[in-house]
This record gives structure tokens, sequence and C-alpha cells, in this order.
């Protein structure tokens, strides 16, 4: 990817980012919800607190007063403040991304592992070569793959909660304990999104083995057996990677399953909750920086991709 | 090139590849019972039935709830809304995409450019917060999500419909009609529309199964508002805190939301088979 393209794409994904951020910001205050107006039915607080707290979040000026307010905060790293106990946006999506973080990172290395492995092994069910037994296993995988991608995550973790509950009953408290309790949900999302990435690489793998390059390579005597099958999944990976990129962005959507699944006070629980509460300035933060996470792990996607195949680097300059 | 040895019967069912065009008789079987046993048992699942939370046996099949009510029954009639939503959601998605992206397709131009720039600031935005972001909006009810999940689909189905479109819209004939004096509308309509429509149909099936894990994935997580009837994901949701000691709450509708999703999937490889 040459730098005018790669600039391209920067100058892009910012005004992408912009562009979401700016409607998450009007519809989020679209809600009817108001959390101060129901501080004050509830008799939690009298209507001067409620006035005086709207006037701090800056609630009582126009809308546009407000957007120009929260779009100048942003450079600073100021996300507003949340209407439920007034601590900055940052603060709040900062301790609980220390909860998602580790799981997003290691769920997104087991999908990528398990995805890469699972699909290389079910796409050798369609190549020739392959005799009977290892043919009906490799039929097995993929058809595994697929149940794998119609399970909903909800209730895959609820088995794997289900079979692990015994063992975490036993642990005491400690590193060994918070071991199983981050590996439980990882696996829950790992194998749910393994499996997805499992299929787009067992297509692509059973596509690359029918190129002439492919069958040229296996002509020629490329050897040892590595080499040969690098050949075809160096060809495979930019869809894979490209996809991974979108899983890792999808993994916020999981974690907001997984996550209350497992009770992990992460960002994915955060945005369920700021959502049940109407607490909006949480909820166009966490958005926004969703979007950006997304825009940036595309961009790395593509151009991981473009140095992997070089067929793809001529189509996008 | 050696003859291919026929794999054992269960395993060729299972693993059967799309390239052979087979009636999906099991997708359809299933599909039709959850369908029709929705239809008949929507009267009788609210009544409470017997004891709480018995294990499967011949009375009840597949167990009873907290409140001691049947969850077969509720499940039946809880997979006719979960059907219901996906289904309202993705002609949501396939209506709204499709114009969309076949408006930019036909169009070309400046129109064209703005269309697949706003498109790619929808899709840059995770199907299931852009629902999110909706249902954080309109407030949580079952309509809301079926916006919600069909308005996170319209970015895929646009950008499906928009490469139909323009590979359409160059080829002759449409040339040829737009020459006899047809309108652009006309044209769209008689012409390219028609060419996108096995195209979208097949994807709009496959969208189908997205729909119905995420619909139930955002009512599994209480945003669906608290209807009498449960849909699948809320099925599970309830069945959460007595899962230790009733799996088969969860059982059922995991496992159905599952075969639902495979026997759309199916469905929709035999239908997009030429």
């Amino acid at each position: 990817m040459s730098v005018r393209t790669l600039l391209r794409r920067i100058l892009g994904s910012l005004v992408t980012i912009w562009l979401v951020t700016t409607l998450v910001f009007f519809a989020v205050r679209l809600s009817h919800l108001d959390p101060l107006a129901a501080l004050l039915s509830q008799g939690l607080a009298s209507p001067e607190q409620v006035a005086e707290m709207r006037a701090a979040l800056g609630l009582d000026r126009p809308l546009l007063d407000q957007y120009f307010f929260f779009l100048s905060g942003l450079p600073r790293g100021d996300l507003g403040r949340s209407l439920f106990d007034g601590q900055p946006v940052i603060r709040s999506i900062g301790e609980s991304l220390r909860f998602t973080a580790p799981l997003a990172l290691s769920a997104w290395l087991l999908a990528i592992a398990l995805g890469l492995t699972l699909g290389a092994f079910a796409s050798r069910a369609t190549a020739w070569e392959t005799r009977r037994p290892a043919r009906l296993t490799a039929r097995l995988t993929s058809a595994a793959l697929v149940l794998g991608t119609a399970t909903p995550v909800a209730w895959s973790g609820l088995l794997i909660l289900w079979a692990a509950v015994p063992l975490l009953g036993k642990l005491p408290p400690g590193p060994a304990r918070e071991f199983v309790q981050l590996a439980l949900p990882t696996l829950t999302l790992g194998i749910a999104s393994g499996c997805s990435l499992g299929r787009v690489a067992e297509a692509g793998l059973a596509r690359a083995r029918r190129e002439p390059f492919f069958i040229a390579a296996r002509a020629r005597g490329v050897w040892p057996q590595w080499r040969l099958e690098w050949s075809a999944l160096r060809t495979t990976l930019a869809p894979v990677i490209s996809l991974a990129g979108v899983e890792a962005a999808f993994l916020l959507g999981g974690t907001m399953v997984t996550e209350t699944l497992f009770a992990r006070p992460g960002v994915g629980r955060l945005l369920v909750e700021s959502i049940l509460r109407g607490d909006f300035p949480l909820v166009q933060a966490i958005v926004a920086l969703a979007a950006a996470g997304y825009a940036l792990f595309n961009l790395l996607a593509d151009i991981l991709a473009s140095y992997l195949d070089p067929r793809l680097r001529e189509e996008a300059e | 090139m050696t003859s291919r040895a026929s794999p054992p019967r269960l395993a060729a069912l299972l693993t059967q590849p799309p390239t052979e065009r087979r009636v999906p008789w099991i997708a359809l079987a299933w599909l039709t019972v959850i369908l029709v046993g929705g239809l008949v048992s929507a009267g009788a699942a609210v009544n409470l039935a017997s004891h709480s939370l018995t294990p499967p046996s011949l009375a009840h099949p597949l167990g009873t709830d907290l409140l001691g009510r049947d969850v077969g029954l509720r499940l039946l009639a809880g997979g006719l809304r979960t059907l219901r939503m996906a289904a309202a959601a993705t002609v949501i998605a396939a209506v709204l995409g499709s114009l969309w992206g076949l408006v930019a397709g036909h169009a070309g131009g400046w129109l064209e450019w703005i269309l697949v720039h706003a498109n790619d600031v929808l899709l840059s935005v995770p199907g299931l917060v852009l629902a999110l972001v909706v249902i954080a909006a309109l407030g949580q009810h079952e309509m809301t999500i079926i916006l919600a999940v069909g308005l996170g689909g319209v970015g895929s189905f646009a950008r499906l419909a928009r490469s139909a479109a323009s590979q359409t819209s160059h080829r002759s004939f449409v040339l040829a009609a737009r020459a006899l004096g047809a309108s652009e509308v006309r044209l769209l309509q008689r012409h390219v529309f028609p060419n996108t429509l096995e195209a979208l149909t097949a994807y709009a099936l496959l969208h189908f199964g997205w729909a119905l894990v995420n619909s139930a994935s955002l009512t599994f997580l209480g945003l669906g508002g608290a209807p009498s009837i449960p849909d699948w994901g809320q099925m599970l949701n309830e069945s959460r805190l007595v899962f230790l000691h009733a799996p088969w709450l969860a059982a059922a509708p995991g496992t159905a939301l599952a075969l639902t999703v495979l026997a759309v999937q199916r469905l929709g490889e035999w239908i997009s088979k030429p």
C-alpha cells in the first residue's frame, strides 16, 4: 500500500468516525428516557437539585451548543460525564476495559488459531487426494464449523459455564481462579468467532487448491508439504485477515452477551446497562470508541492483507 | 483420479456439500414444526400446569419452568415470536438496503458516491452496536428490536444490491431500453431490479439467520420489554438463574435457535443453487 493510499484511508476513517459520533450523539438524544427526571419522580432529588445537576452537566443548553461542547472535548480525551454517577465517562470506560481487553484479545487470538487450524483441516474434505478416513473427519470438522456458527453465544456460554461450575466451586480465590474466570468467556467467544473464521478459511483454501498456481506448485514437486500448503494458505489469508479485523470489533457485540452471562463488569456490560438506564453520555462514548476501533482494525487488516497477497496491492493502487 | 468412496449415511446427512442439489427435507420439516406448532400452541403456553422445575418426562417432554409451565409449549409459542421478529427485521433490511443499493448502482456519478460513502459510515458500526443505538433512542420493545436489527442489516444489503445493479446497468438490454425512451424509474423496475433479485433473495435467507441470532441476543440482554410469551432469547435469559438446577430450561431454546439457523442456512443454499 503506497503512502498516498494509506493517507487517504486514514483521512476516510477519521471522517467516518466523526460522522458516526455525530449520528449517535443526536440519535441517543431522541430517547424518551430521562434519568434526571426519574430521580425527581422517585423523590430522590428536589426540583432545584435536578435543575442544578442539569446546569452542571450542560443539559440546559441548546442541543447544538451541547454538540459543539462535546466535539471540543474529544481532542482532550474528555467524553463527558455520566448522568448516573457524575464520573468522567472516560474513567468508567477505562475501568471496564481492564475486564474487556484481556477477554477480547485472548478470544481473538483463540479464534484465529482455531479458525485457521479447523478451516485448513476441513478444506481437505474436497481435495481429491484425501482418502477415506481422513475425508470423513474432514467432513465432520466442516460440519462442526457450521454448527459452531449457528449456535448462539448465549447458549454455548451457558453450556461451558455448566460444565465448569464444579471446577470453579473447588478453586480457592487466587490466580488459578482468575485464570479460569477469564478462560471460560474466552472459550465461549473464541469458539463462536473461530468457527466463522474457519468457514471462510475452509472455503478459501478449497478454492486455492484448485487454482493453477497450486496445481503447478504440486506438479513441480514443491516439498516439504508445509511449503505447498503455505502457498495455498497465503492467498486465503487476505479474506481471513479482513474478517479477523471485523471480528475484532464484533467481539464488542459478543462481549455484551458473554459479560452478562459470566458477570464480568466490562465494556459490553457497561454499554447494555447504560442503555437500560438512559445514560446517554456513556452510550455515545462507547459507540464512538467502538467505531474508532473498528476503523483502526479494518485499516490494519487491509495493510496486512495487501502485504500478504500481491494481487490486492495492484487493485488498491 | 480415484473414485470417491461414499461416506457413511449419517455423516453424509450432516455434511452434504452444498454443490449437490437435494431437497432439504429435514430443514423444511423443522421449520414447518416451528411454524405450525407455534400457531397451535399460542394460547396454551401461558397456563400454569404442574410442579415447578420438573425434569423432562412423558407428560412434559421438555420439562417445566419455575412457574410450572410446560417448556415445550412455551418454546413453540416463543418460536413464532422469534421467527416473526427476525422475518420483519430481514424485510426492513432487504427493502431499505435494496432500494439504497439499486439507486446507487444504477444512478452512478455523484449520487452513487454519496450513497456509497454514507453506506460505508453505516457499515463502520457493528450491526449489534447499531441496533443498540436504535434501542437507546427508541426504548425497549419488540418493535424497536425489529427496527434495530433491521437497520443493522441495511448496510450489507445496500452493498450487495449496488454491485449487482451496477453490473446490470451497463448491459446492452438496459442501454437499448434507455435508447427507446424508457424512464430511469422504469429501467430500475423492469430491467435492473429483476436481474438483482436472485442474489438478493439468496442473501436475504442468509441474513435471516443473522437476524435470528441478533434479535435473540438483544432480548437475551433484556432489551425486548417484558411480553407474556417470551421469545427464545428471553427464555435463555430467564433460564440463566436456575440453570444449574434445571439445564433443560436453557437447552430447549438454545438448541432450537441453533437448529433454526442451520435450517434457514440450508434452505438458502438450496434455493440459491442454479
